[in-house]
């Protein structure tokens, strides 16, 4: 509960606890006592709010008297004193556990909630930036019909008589919806397919219906299961970017460091990672193999032959291995052997016989039920391709009669779009449920605006029986209503979701435990933890493989020819690979101005994606970065700016879907390049990989907007790197007391604290999640493609991504960097008016107010952490993403100042956070504890790679960590004494 | 009461020279001598004493030293000490550049009003030319009248006009100057 | 100053031969030399007087509002960024604190040497230093983030208070610097001016013009006794200006000196920034010396002689800005820092704004190599390219210091490049706007030569010359007295 208790009273969130009861009442009780009607008084009251707050730069205590839209105050809502619940994120269908701030009725951050069994308080970049779009001015303010307004009762009246009238022509009645993780709302859909006309057909748009075709053939049972990265010592990744975005990334990065801390080195597992374009998860890899895509099977299939002949089975198909990777193959193969049983194979790859191969290698090597979770399996990604093409030929035929979007948006991410929008023409009644006017919703009937799901009751089970709640933290803005309160009205059932909920769980999970006798009390308790864990009721299932691995294997040998660089054929042909990009993911989120502005952590691209192509293919093509290009598969073409990678394989192109939305809002719309309709469907799965593909030049160029230009390290000892051998044993391992800072000068009086941070390179993934996690929590602006192109993108921390080794053998590393908060800062001396100092408890602080800008400070820092506000970029019209509209301001954290034009300003360590922790521990009578504070970047990082504390207190977490060997500096040798430290990277390799 | 002069003019720098000299040598004092450049022997003929506006000079620059280290002093050590770059209040290094400014500066100042005090020179004064062109190209020896020294050496005004003639005076008259 | 005494009998035989060189062409009389210079001031300007006029007038205005421009939409318009923090602005402040340094160098140090070639060019050069440094505070003054605010730059005493500035920082010793070096030349500028301030009223017909230059020259009366006290405070001033000139760009090296960039952090750059100033100084004193004295002719007093003194100290000055740079280059070798060592070999020789630092070494370590040879010394048209070229060089020496240091420091990962936009260009034309529309009014409305200095040069030379043939009479009536003693 510490984790969360930055703003004051410890458990804050207990709060939540007496909140939930009152919501047990009214749901909508949590902003005002005043009922639901009166949301849109309070909304405006909010927005009187955040204008000030925007001018007047925050104070918040001074504004936020007036800003309490409460007539009759509550004892809960004490001004300046944010609240904190726990809920539940529908940013992915990952649905990891959050805790939300609001402050003042709204909310402004989102944090991960520690409770939580699967996700340990992680969250990821799109999870962090979700707040964002709660505020965003492109959401309807009510139902549309045929792009009307119109009420929810005319609205229900006509659906009501389109269903019924779908029933009496027996035609059928379709919902299309993405993954439900919702179990409530499974049951909702369940009731619905009680009529023998309806049909539930879910849709990914990044699907693993591969995934699930082979453990149907493997396993009977289509599913996706449950891995479990910590259990493993050796991790094989083919095109798989668990780190990143690959199904439920903040859970695996979290179980993934846990295997990588070189502390228990007995414990360190391997990582080799096979995939054509550089992903975080080959970057943070101990061995990255580049394969063109169509070789990846074959390489699934060389490592089973080589497992196989070890278990002695003989009529193993035979055919050559992918060149040139033999050597590899073979020591991958050994390796595989010496850790069965806990080792890991997954794969990406969209191709049923690639994924037998991969099921039958792990269940050989015996890895199902010790890294490999059958009967506890993944309830994500449940989407059949082969359905949703059914689904587009029907609605051609006019065979369907209704047809209800749920949280899919298939004009803009099916492969064949055109085609669903004719079937769509001709569907006597279609509904959205979407928040905007998007690609499809513009196109159906009705548009029934669901709420944010900041706005909304719900629960969510990701892992089979590992359940949350989602909580509204504030009341509904607008004039939306749940999507799962609309179907049970068109049901003919009354009463609210909430209500249907409560009783949902009542007759479930309730049931299903046994440590808690009173309903109220189980639900409270589960409300305020957020997460529960029940016993799975899937048993019984047999986790016996009986796939037709021979018959698979066979399929890819003959569809892959044995390649040769020499033959020609490869030579103008290229491969193509489409990937989620770590920021956008499958492209819902592409009106979040914060995800657009997220470099890349690879490429560090914003506002845009490119083809990445290797350094070699450039160079034979004779292309620079922003050429564009027109890339021709078979069925379709595309036209883009390349991105010269290293460490992209030769033959490959990437491109990062999610961008090229048409309609999405002034943010997202016309950003970047739609690559779906590469994304065909081959023999009834979802491929995001083509081969044959035709490069033309345009002799056009786009400027990308990249946040770095420059990616070799340049052989400086600015990231440091060690093998496992390099380590000494913990025990032996000389714990040295930091650096013996020789000085010319006289020790300055110093106080209680020395705020500090240790930042481990080695757990870092590169995922960006504290990126966003510091923009929410600190203000930090927006600035837009032109500002970025020219530098002055204003992120407090930023990841600098450096490249090192041959092509071949390419070394990625990245390094978050902030303000190093240095013992002896260069900014300070040369401020001419004092505006940047240092505080007695080790802080370099900016002081906004006195700053003239003359950006000197900026030039001394060695470390370039310094962002200048070139322009006005709050409640200027010319920069309008997230502090211009009234809606977006009140994303703004009343606890920091928005900065001004002319302004330097840069990381701040959160000084927000440990004023409150200070207040906090004084109103305690005792001393701040390590832990008590959690700076933004550090709450949100899956891997805790951050570690905030005090340096005075030699047992804190980071003093101990600054003892640690792999503890340094970057530029020590400029004698900054910075109070932020790094821990060197360490690499595994497979030699060991 | 009005001053009466005895002016001479001269065309050439050297003919006042001697002129200044003779009527020195004749025991006349001379009141002064108006020249459109500085003329460096007549310092000695005309036994100025030695200037002590230097003494002025130091004053200035020496003020502008204690102001300046005493100014920073104050500032940065007593009443504001901050910690800048884990420096100490009291860098002496760094106060120098400035107090080495203002030691010119004020030093440079101070001088100047000194020099405009003790030639009496303001802004709007009215010039009183003892003769026309002195600023372009006319030399001028100007005589108290009644010069007492004349008198008791018996000198009579003519004597005086001959000697100045005879020095290649191109024009002698005698001037009131207003009180 | 310009004093030779008149040697006493036993003198004569080591008396001085040789006439001085004469620094005034011709013999002209008092009268003359007034009337030459200040003609320009009573007639009408001429033509192209008018078209220069324009011209720089135009350039003003546009700088002019292009700083309005700025002033509300903020310094973002300019091209720099969040590696690269100055460029244009803090290049175009150091170019011209350099130029300002030649006035007072030449009033002043030339003044303490008693180089009497400078009385014909000091008003001239003050005047030049006078505006140049205006032009330099104005680029600090607009280059802050919140200009209305600038002012926070100076120890004034506070409501907010206590609230100081901080001494440790070189900005802040630059504005004592430049405060200080602009008012003390200012000052040295005028009380030069006084007689000849006199003069102008004296000849004044116009009632108003007389009115105000007796405003101006404080009742100047051409009296000895303020001549000789004046001539003290002369010196003094000389002598206090001197060591100014010399720290002000010292100071203003220190800007980079102190901080912690390779490429900025060097501790030679105190005298290699004040060789470069003098350097550009003269310079541009040469540019408009040659443009001044070919439009109003004024050849007589300005003379070859003049400019080719000037060519030699380009010569010295250039070589010893040469040497700096090599040292540079060694000390970044030597101390085999990488940084340092990227910072120089990689980034300025091979780097992606090489060309700037060729430019450079052509205008600044070539070009003053030609003041060897005295046919160019000699030729006007030379003598011009090559003062502009100076200018050139210098300018871009200061951006190679700033950018090439600045846009890829220690991480690589925030190397970036400025790219200048139109403002950053615009602003400079301004502010060469700013000088040469003050310099025009200047040749107008003022003397352009130091009256009275020249007049005391030349009317020394006459009491040489006449020492001169009375001494050959005197020598001969020895020679006879000699000869009548051996007859006797």
């Amino acid at each position: 509960m510490k984790d969360h208790t930055q703003c004051g009273e410890t458990p804050t969130y207990g709060k939540s606890l007496e909140a939930s009861r009152d919501l047990s009442a009214d749901p909508f009780v949590i902003l005002s006592n005043q009922p639901a009607e009166a949301t849109r008084r309070d909304f405006l009251s909010l927005m009187g709010f955040t204008l000030a707050a925007a001018s007047l730069t925050g104070c918040s205590r001074g504004l936020a008297q007036k800003a309490i839209p409460l007539a009759a105050s509550s004892d809960r809502l004490i001004p300046g004193v944010p609240n904190w619940y726990a809920t539940t994120c529908a940013g992915c269908s990952a649905g990891c556990s959050l805790l939300v701030k609001t402050c003042d009725g709204r909310p402004v951050k989102i944090e991960g909630n520690a409770d939580s069994p699967l996700f340990g308080g992680g969250t990821c970049a799109v999870g962090q930036a979700t707040v964002l779009s709660l505020y965003d001015d492109e959401r309807l303010r009510g139902p549309l019909w045929q792009g009307s307004d119109t009420t929810w009762e005319e609205i229900d009246r006509r659906v009501m008589d389109g269903l019924s009238a779908a029933r009496a022509k027996r035609q059928k009645i379709v919902l299309l919806s993405g993954t439900l993780v919702s179990p409530s709302m499974r049951n909702i859909v369940g009731q619905w397919a009680r009529h023998p006309d309806f049909r539930h057909i879910v849709y990914d748009p990044i699907s693993m219906s591969a995934l699930r075709n082979a453990h149907l053939k493997s396993f009977g049972r289509a599913l996706v299961p449950h891995y479990r990265f910590d259990h493993a010592r050796l991790i094989i990744g083919l095109e798989a970017d668990f780190l990143g975005t690959w199904l439920s990334p903040v859970d695996f990065a979290r179980q993934y460091a846990i295997t990588r801390n070189p502390e228990n080195a007995s414990y360190l597992s391997h990582h080799i990672q096979f995939e054509s374009g550089l992903s975080i998860t080959g970057a943070n890899a101990d061995l990255r193999i580049p394969v063109v895509p169509s070789m990846l099977g074959s390489v699934a299939v060389a490592l089973l032959r080589r497992v196989a002949a070890r278990i002695g089975m003989r009529d193993f198909p035979p055919g050559p291995d992918p060149l040139p990777h033999e050597m590899a193959l073979d020591a991958v193969g050994d390796k595989l052997w010496k850790h069965r049983g806990e080792s890991l194979v997954v794969s990406g790859v969209q191709d049923v016989s690639v994924q037998v191969v991969i099921a039958a290698l792990n269940a050989f090597l015996g890895n199902i039920g010790k890294t490999i979770n059958l009967s506890r399996p993944s309830l994500q990604r449940m989407g059949d391709d082969r359905e949703m093409e059914q689904l587009v030929g029907d609605m051609n035929r006019g065979e369907i009669g209704a047809l209800i979007l749920c949280g899919v948006n298939p004009a803009y991410d099916y492969a064949e779009a055109d085609r669903f929008l004719e079937g769509l023409e001709k569907v006597p009644l279609s509904v959205s449920f979407s928040d905007r006017r998007d690609e499809t919703s513009s196109h159906v009937h009705a548009i029934c605006p669901d709420h944010h799901f900041l706005e909304a009751w719900g629960d969510a089970e990701p892992v089979d029986s590992c359940f949350s709640l989602a909580q509204p933290t504030i009341s509904p803005m607008f004039e939306t209503r749940a999507a799962q309160e609309n179907l049970l009205r068109w049901l003919g059932q009354s009463g609210n979701y909430y209500t249907y909920l409560r009783e949902f769980w009542r007759n479930n999970m309730f049931l299903r435990q046994s440590a808690i006798q009173n309903f109220d009390d189980y639900w409270d308790q589960t409300l305020r933890t957020g997460v529960t864990e029940l016993p799975s009721q899937m048993s019984g299932h047999s986790t016996e493989f009986h796939g037709p691995w021979r018959e698979a294997a066979q399929t890819i040998i003959e569809s892959s020819a044995p390649l040769t660089p020499s033959s020609n054929e490869i030579n103008d042909r290229y491969e193509l690979h489409l990937y989620e990009s770590v920021g956008l993911r499958d492209g819902r989120h592409a009106n979040n101005p914060w995800l657009q502005e997220l470099p890349d952590p690879i490429t560090r691209l914003t506002w845009g994606n490119a083809a990445a192509i290797s350094p070699g293919l450039a160079k034979k093509l004779d292309l620079q970065s922003g050429d564009i290009v027109v890339l021709k598969t078979e069925h379709a073409k595309l036209e883009i700016p390349v991105f010269i990678q290293p460490g992209q394989e030769a033959r490959t192109l990437s491109i990062p879907l999610g961008y090229g939305r048409k309609q999405v809002g002034t943010a997202g719309t016309k950003v970047g390049v739609n690559a779906y309709p590469l994304a065909r469907i081959v023999d009834g799965v979802r491929r995001y990989s083509a081969k044959n593909v035709a490069i033309e030049k345009t002799g056009k160029h786009e400027a990308l907007a990249a946040t770095q230009s420059h990616f070799s390290i340049e052989g400086r000892p600015i990231v440091r790197e060690m093998t496992v051998a390099q380590l000494v044993p913990t025990a032996a391992a000389a714990e040295t007391q930091g650096e013996a800072a020789s000085s010319l000068w006289p020790a300055r009086p110093e106080g209680d604290h020395s705020w500090g941070m240790v930042i481990d390179l080695n757990s870092c993934t590169g995922c960006s999640a504290c990126v966003i996690a510091c923009q929410a929590e600190n203000n930090v602006p927006v600035v837009g493609k032109r500002e970025v192109i020219r530098n002055r993108e204003m992120h407090w921390i930023r990841i600098d991504r450096y490249y090192s080794g041959s092509e071949e053998n390419l070394r990625s590393v990245q390094q978050p960097m902030m303000c190093q908060h240095c013992g002896r800062a260069p900014c300070e001396t040369v401020c001419p008016v004092l505006a940047t100092t240092h505080s007695s408890d080790g802080l370099n602080q900016q002081v906004y107010n006195r700053c003239v800008g003359t950006r000197y400070c900026l030039n001394n820092c060695p470390y370039k952490v310094r962002r200048f506000n070139w322009h006005e970029y709050s409640q200027n019209p010319e920069y309008d993403y997230t502090m211009e509209s009234p809606m977006g301001r009140m994303v703004l954290n009343p606890e920091v100042t928005v900065r001004s034009r002319g302004v330097m300003e840069k990381c701040s360590m959160c000084v927000q956070r440990i004023q409150s922790a200070k207040t906090a521990a004084l109103q305690a009578q005792r001393s701040v504890r390590d832990g008590d504070i959690q700076t933004a970047c550090q709450q949100a990082c899956p891997t805790q790679a951050i570690v905030f504390g005090d340096l005075k207190d030699l047992n804190s977490r980071a003093s101990r960590l600054r003892r640690n060997q792999r503890y340094y500096h970057v530029l020590e040798g400029l004698g900054t004494l910075p109070n932020v430290g790094y821990l060197a990277k360490v690499r595994n390799p497979l030699t060991t | 009461m009005p001053r009466r002069f005895l002016v001479a003019c001269f065309q050439e720098e050297e003919s006042l020279l001697n002129a200044v000299r003779t009527v020195r040598g004749k025991g006349l004092k001379v009141y002064d001598v108006f020249a459109p450049y500085p003329i460096h022997e007549l310092g000695v003929a005309m036994g100025i004493r030695k200037s002590r506006l230097p003494l002025a000079a130091l004053f200035g620059t020496l003020s502008g030293l204690l102001v300046a280290i005493g100014f920073q002093f104050y500032a940065n050590v007593l009443d504001w000490p901050m910690n800048v770059g884990g420096k100490p209040d009291n860098s002496t290094l760094a106060f120098i550049p400035i107090a080495f400014e203002l030691t010119i500066l004020f030093g440079g100042l101070i001088t100047v009003a000194a020099l405009l005090v003790r030639t009496r020179l303001f802004p709007g004064k009215h010039e009183h030319l003892l003769a026309d062109g002195i600023t372009d190209d006319v030399f001028a020896l100007a005589l108290r009248q009644p010069d007492r020294r004349a008198v008791a050496s018996a000198l009579r005004q003519s004597d005086v006009w001959k000697i100045l003639e005879a020095c290649g005076a191109k024009d002698i008259y005698e001037r009131e100057s207003p009180p | 100053m310009t004093g030779v005494s008149i040697p006493s009998k036993s003198q004569f035989h080591q008396a001085p031969m040789l006439p001085p060189p004469k620094w005034v062409e011709g013999d002209p009389s008092l009268q003359e030399i007034t009337d030459d210079v200040l003609r320009p001031m009573e007639g009408l300007p001429g033509r192209a007087w008018w078209i220069c006029f324009a011209l720089s007038a135009a350039a003003l205005t546009m700088g002019l509002s292009m700083i309005g421009y700025l002033f509300s939409k903020g310094i973002g318009i300019w091209g720099e960024n969040n590696s690269v923090g100055w460029a244009f602005d803090i290049t175009n402040f150091v170019f011209w604190v350099g130029i300002g340094h030649a006035g007072t160098l030449i009033s002043a140090i030339l003044l303490l040497f008693q180089q009497k070639w400078r009385t014909s060019i000091n008003r001239s050069a003050e005047a030049m230093t006078i505006f140049a440094v205006m032009c330099a505070g104005l680029f600090p003054a607009i280059h802050v983030g919140r200009p209305w605010l600038a002012f926070w730059l100076f120890p004034y005493p506070n409501q907010r208070g206590p609230l100081w500035v901080n001494f440790r920082s070189p900005l802040v010793w630059d504005v004592f610097a430049v405060s200080t070096y602009f008012t003390i030349s200012l000052v040295f500028w005028y009380l030069g001016m006084i007689p000849d301030l006199a003069t102008i009223r004296d000849r004044a017909t116009n009632g108003i013009k007389k009115l105000i230059f007796r405003w101006v020259s404080l009742g100047w009366d051409g009296s000895h006794r303020t001549w000789s006290r004046y001539e003290v405070v002369s010196l003094l001033l000389a002598g206090l200006a001197t060591p100014l000139v010399v720290s002000v760009h010292s100071v203003v090296s220190m800007d980079f000196a102190t901080a912690v960039l390779p490429g900025w952090h060097s501790t030679i750059f105190p005298p290699y920034f004040v060789a470069g100033a003098i350097y550009s100084g003269f310079g541009m004193v040469m540019t408009l010396l040659i443009i001044t004295r070919n439009t109003m002719n004024l050849e007589r007093y300005i003379t070859m002689r003049h400019l080719e003194a000037m060519s030699k100290v380009l010569l010295l000055t250039g070589s010893i800005v040469a040497y700096a740079y090599l040292t540079e280059f060694f000390s970044a070798w030597y101390n085999g820092n990488i940084y340092e060592r990227y910072t120089f070999f990689s980034n300025r020789l091979a780097g992606p704004y090489a060309w700037c630092f060729g430019i450079m070494v052509l205008c600044n370590v070539l070009t003053p190599q030609m003041f060897w040879f005295h046919r160019i010394r000699g030729s006007i048209p030379a003598l011009f390219v090559a003062s502009i070229l100076v200018n050139i060089g210098m300018w871009f020496e200061r951006f190679v210091i700033i950018v090439l240091s600045l846009h890829r420091t220690f991480l690589p990962a925030e190397w970036g490049m400025f790219i200048p936009t139109i403002y950053d260009v615009g602003i400079l034309i301004g502010s060469f706007g700013l000088f040469f529309t003050c310099f025009l009014i200047f040749i107008r409305v003022l003397p352009m030569i130091a009256i009275w200095e020249v007049k005391g040069l030349v009317g020394e030379l006459r009491v040489h010359d006449r020492l001169v043939s009375n001494l050959r009479t005197l020598r001969a009536d020895q020679e006879d007295g000699t000869q009548e003693a051996a007859c006797a």
